[in-house]
């Protein structure tokens, strides 16, 4: 297996349905194997890294804490798509992990260097 | 190589336009063909998928910009272009 | 030029389910179409709901058919794999024989043309492709 260039691209909102909570975990898990894996916040899904959820409140987990967890599974190259939080209300400060904040242009430039780009 | 962008539903079509590239081609399938109704496209490649239109009736209402191609022609896309990115 | 001389190798996803979205009729088509064209496909991964295509137990309407029966005369021709993701499986109540005893369940429900694995598969399926594409659901 060649070492891959993988972009997942999250937009999808936590809690309504399991793809936000499933799209993690298999981020997770690319983590491990060696390719070179990288994740998108963008649209809805930068909610997913909001400060101050609480999953228990829906006897469910916490998808901002399944989402810090990236950075110890070898997924370092975590992104933010700028306009995305300007149009929340969203400053970095209200996220729970550091990512790093992309412009509409950045992001052309991050997905066009990809082999697959997986959704949510 | 430039993109090809997939969209599924009408609504995704913003947000994809956000972020394609002036060479990636976009293709519209499933409830993302009703966007080819409104859609103008200039500079960039727009598909439609040939079932989904005319499973939806819309073969008459497209927009001028719009290229209707079929599953094979959807293959040929995807050989053509790298990544392929799904927007719903 | 002359099309149809590069041939690929293709991954692909498959992310909702028969009835709740076109995802897997859409792969199917796309798939077949792929494969039609000298292209190659070795494993389908599905995930999310798009597990549910695996459902063994399902009883389609003859005017509405689920895409289940030509993922397994697709697969079976041209030696694809049908790569379903225990994880997602298992939640929605897909379980072979193995599982099945494992938890100690009535049925096994997996349509025996389908196979559970790791999501480790999906990465395995994007490494050895030319092209992946994902069916949204």
């Amino acid at each position: 297996m060649e070492i891959r260039r993988i972009l997942y691209m999250l937009r999808q909102p936590p809690y309504a349905t399991g793809h936000a909570v499933e799209a993690l975990e298999s981020i997770l898990v690319a983590g491990v194997f060696d390719q070179q894996v990288s994740v998108l916040f963008r649209d809805d899904g930068v909610w997913q890294l909001l400060k101050g959820q609480n999953g228990g409140a829906l006897g469910v987990r916490t998808i901002g804490n399944v989402a810090q967890a990236l950075p110890e599974y070898e997924v370092k190259d975590i992104y933010v798509c700028a306009e995305s939080l300007a149009q929340r209300g969203l400053v970095v400060d209200d996220l729970v992990l550091t990512a790093k904040v992309l412009s509409q242009r950045e992001q052309l430039t991050l997905i066009s260097a990809q082999h697959a780009v997986v959704n949510d | 190589m430039s993109t090809l962008h997939v969209i599924n539903k009408a609504n995704a079509l913003p947000a994809c336009l956000s972020v394609a590239g002036a060479h990636d081609a976009l293709l519209l399938i499933e409830d993302g063909v009703y966007a080819g109704t409104t859609a103008r496209s200039p500079q960039r490649p727009l598909y439609a998928l040939a079932a989904d239109v005319d499973a939806r009736g819309l073969n008459e209402r497209l927009g001028p910009s719009v290229t209707v191609i079929s599953d094979a022609e959807f293959v040929q896309l995807a050989v053509d272009h790298q990544p392929i990115v799904s927007w719903r | 030029m002359i099309y149809g001389l590069a041939r690929m190798i293709f991954g692909i996803a498959v992310h909702g389910a028969p009835y709740g979205s076109q995802a897997s009729a859409s792969a199917l088509r796309f798939a077949e179409a792929a494969v039609a064209a000298g292209h190659s496909l070795h494993r389908v991964f599905f995930y999310h709901d798009g597990v549910n295509t695996a459902n063994g137990l399902m009883v389609p309407p003859q005017d509405d058919p689920s895409p289940q029966q030509g993922w397994v005369t697709l697969a079976e021709r041209h030696g694809i794999e049908l790569a379903v993701c225990i994880a997602a499986a298992l939640k929605r109540g897909l379980v072979n024989e193995e599982e099945r005893n494992r938890y100690g369940l009535n049925a096994a429900s997996l349509h025996p043309a389908f196979s559970i694995v790791g999501l480790g598969q999906l990465i395995d399926a994007i490494g050895s492709s030319d092209r992946f594409v994902t069916f949204a659901a």
